[in-house]
């Protein structure tokens, strides 16, 4: 069994506080990535996240797609993104360190290089900086 | 219209207590009650059978390893792997520390070759599935990690020009339809007898004096040597145990009953105990049982040794190691190597990490962990059950209270896991045979 200090503590509240909103505001990522849009935590953009071939299998290395619209439901273009991830639940990070590849649509950016470990419930964080606009998408996945 | 509320009021409540010992009599009645050992519901059914051999793909070739199908290289690679002229006295083959009579492991606490090592020595038991090699997973392929102690003083401590030699003198009619001629070197000036970039002083002297041309030369016959090994260590894939059989069985069973006299009650306790209150398969995953990554259980540090800090270090290595996947003796496109593409090599949790060994055999490969710290699966599980605080990095581990009957039901468990490994039977006719070759 696995403890839960990978996060320190008042980072893993905010954090697990940070899922719930992002759950009530229009469903968090679910495995099969057809969850809707969530709200980033400063409101600026919402953000989909989703995994370009499903089912997900552990342990393969594969690509995803963060799509970006702003409050209008624009194509949020030309944003900068860095990714953190891991289990708050098991104290560890992502397994891979993924890349933005780049925006293959307006809007829409591929990363590469994500793997799963385990089953459970993994958490994305995803910083976005577009124009004058900077804030983060929280997307969490259940890997059933 | 007062009193007619309170009835009600009465009534609701009654019925609320009524309800609640009825749930606190179903909560009491079920912990005196547990289930029937045999007994599964849906979601355990699936993570039992998750864990079978049966339906699982033989290991994908190694796309770096150009002859990790051939099987003119495996049995190049069955030679070596038993050729005790692959090191320094002449008296150390990879099956020295590899005993195929052992579980491919030596039952050492540390390996053990012209020195003792400094980690417990790993089976080859699904080797060729493994995404990561070594404890700290330090290299990315076999053929990487087939090299590796050969040249390695502490291990068989041989010479680049001296494999190179071997495969001129005894192994030239298996090695030229597979890679090509070899390179004519038969100038002792040009390719010293000794002479290799991890020897003595002299072997690495006399390396640094070889034109470079000719170090490549002999480097290539070398990694040949080695993707020869990989191709037959690849072979040795763990067999069917009596978890595959009872997994297999659960799947036409009715209601998720358990097929009868496959598991004793005690063992279908710690496969219970396995897939849930121990979190086992949290890491313990898939066919192989194992997640393939790498994670901290915080074992103490060794009084008297410097503290082993595993994947931190091994991550930084694989990516800088001569060779493997990205290598330019890779026989793959870098952009292809996907692992090291997307490597992590820091993060806390990677301190002290060490990859998560396969379950399969388990009862066969003791000592346990990386320095060999655990020498019993009683040991194992009570350090799961009672885990340390980390004194260097963290722990991944918590506490999991178990009973003195749930700890034994979890290390019979583990014992379930025991086959004899396929791909033996080509290791033991290879040790019986004339092709064990000494000097």
């Amino acid at each position: 069994m696995l403890n839960s200090q990978f996060w320190p503590r008042p980072l893993a509240w905010s954090l697990a506080a940070l899922i719930l909103v992002a759950a009530g505001c229009g469903g968090a990522g679910g495995a099969d990535g057809q969850a809707g849009f969530v709200s980033s935590e400063q409101g600026h953009f919402e953000g989909r996240f989703s995994p370009d071939s499903t089912p997900i299998e552990l342990q393969q290395i594969h690509s995803w797609t963060l799509e970006l619209r702003d409050g209008d439901g624009a194509p949020v273009r030309d944003a900068r993104i860095a990714i953190q991830g891991g289990m708050p639940a098991h104290q560890h990070g992502l397994p891979t360190v993924p890349e933005v590849a780049g925006e293959v649509e307006p809007g829409r950016y591929r990363v590469d290089g994500i793997k799963f470990s385990m089953k459970g419930l993994w958490v994305f964080r995803l910083q976005v900086w577009a124009g004058a606009l900077s804030d983060e998408v929280v997307w969490q996945v259940e890997l059933p | 219209m007062k009193n007619g509320r309170r009835r009600w009021l009465h009534r609701f409540v009654a019925l609320g207590a009524v309800a609640l010992l009825g749930g606190v009599a179903t909560v009491v009645i079920s912990s005196f009650h547990p289930r029937h050992p045999h007994s599964w519901n849906p979601e355990e059914v699936a993570l039992i059978k998750s864990l079978s051999l049966t339906g699982m793909a033989a290991p994908e070739p190694d796309p770096s390893n150009r002859v990790a199908e051939d099987l003119r290289a495996v049995e190049l690679g069955r030679k070596l792997f038993f050729d005790e002229r692959l090191s320094a006295n002449g008296e150390i083959s990879c099956a020295t520390c590899h005993d195929p009579e052992r579980g491919f492991t030596d039952g050492r606490t540390v390996g053990k070759g012209l020195a003792e090592g400094h980690r417990n020595t790993p089976t080859l038991v699904g080797a060729g599935f493994s995404r990561w090699l070594f404890w700290d997973g330090r290299r990315d392929t076999l053929w990487a990690q087939a090299l590796d102690p050969l040249e390695d003083p502490d291990e068989q401590g041989t010479t680049r020009t001296r494999i190179a030699q071997l495969m001129a003198s005894s192994y030239r009619s298996h090695y030229e339809p597979l890679f090509g001629e070899l390179p004519d070197l038969s100038d002792t000036g040009r390719f010293p007898p000794d002479a290799g970039p991890r020897g003595d002083a002299e072997a690495i002297s006399a390396w640094e004096s070889m034109a470079p041309t000719d170090r490549d030369a002999v480097t290539e016959v070398a990694v040949n040597a080695a993707k020869a090994i990989a191709a037959f260590e690849a072979q040795i894939v763990p067999g069917t145990t009596r978890l595959d059989q009872y997994a297999d069985a659960l799947g036409s069973s009715a209601e998720g009953v358990g097929p009868p006299g496959i598991l004793t009650e005690l063992e279908a306790e710690g496969l219970r105990i396995f897939i849930g209150q121990g979190a086992c398969t949290d890491c313990h995953s898939g066919p192989l049982l194992t997640n393939g990554d790498f994670h901290s259980i915080g074992l103490p540090p060794i009084p008297g040794e410097r503290f082993d800090v595993g994947r931190i270090d091994g991550a930084p290595e694989v990516a800088a190691a001569e060779f493997g996947c990205s290598s330019e003796h890779g026989d793959v496109e870098p952009s292809r190597c996907e692992d090291i593409r997307f490597l992590k090599t820091s993060g806390f949790e990677l301190v002290g990490a060490f990859k998560v060994p396969s379950l399969r055999n388990v009862a066969r490969t003791a000592p346990y962990m990386h320095r060999g710290q655990l020498a019993t699966l009683d040991d194992v599980v009570a350090h799961y059950d009672d885990p340390p605080e980390a004194i260097i990095g963290h722990t991944d581990l918590l506490p999991l209270e178990l009973s003195g009957r749930e700890a034994a039901a979890l290390a019979a468990f583990l014992g379930v896991l025991d086959a004899q490994p396929q791909g033996l039977e080509i290791a033991a006719h290879s040790a019986a045979s004339t092709d064990r070759v000494t000097r």
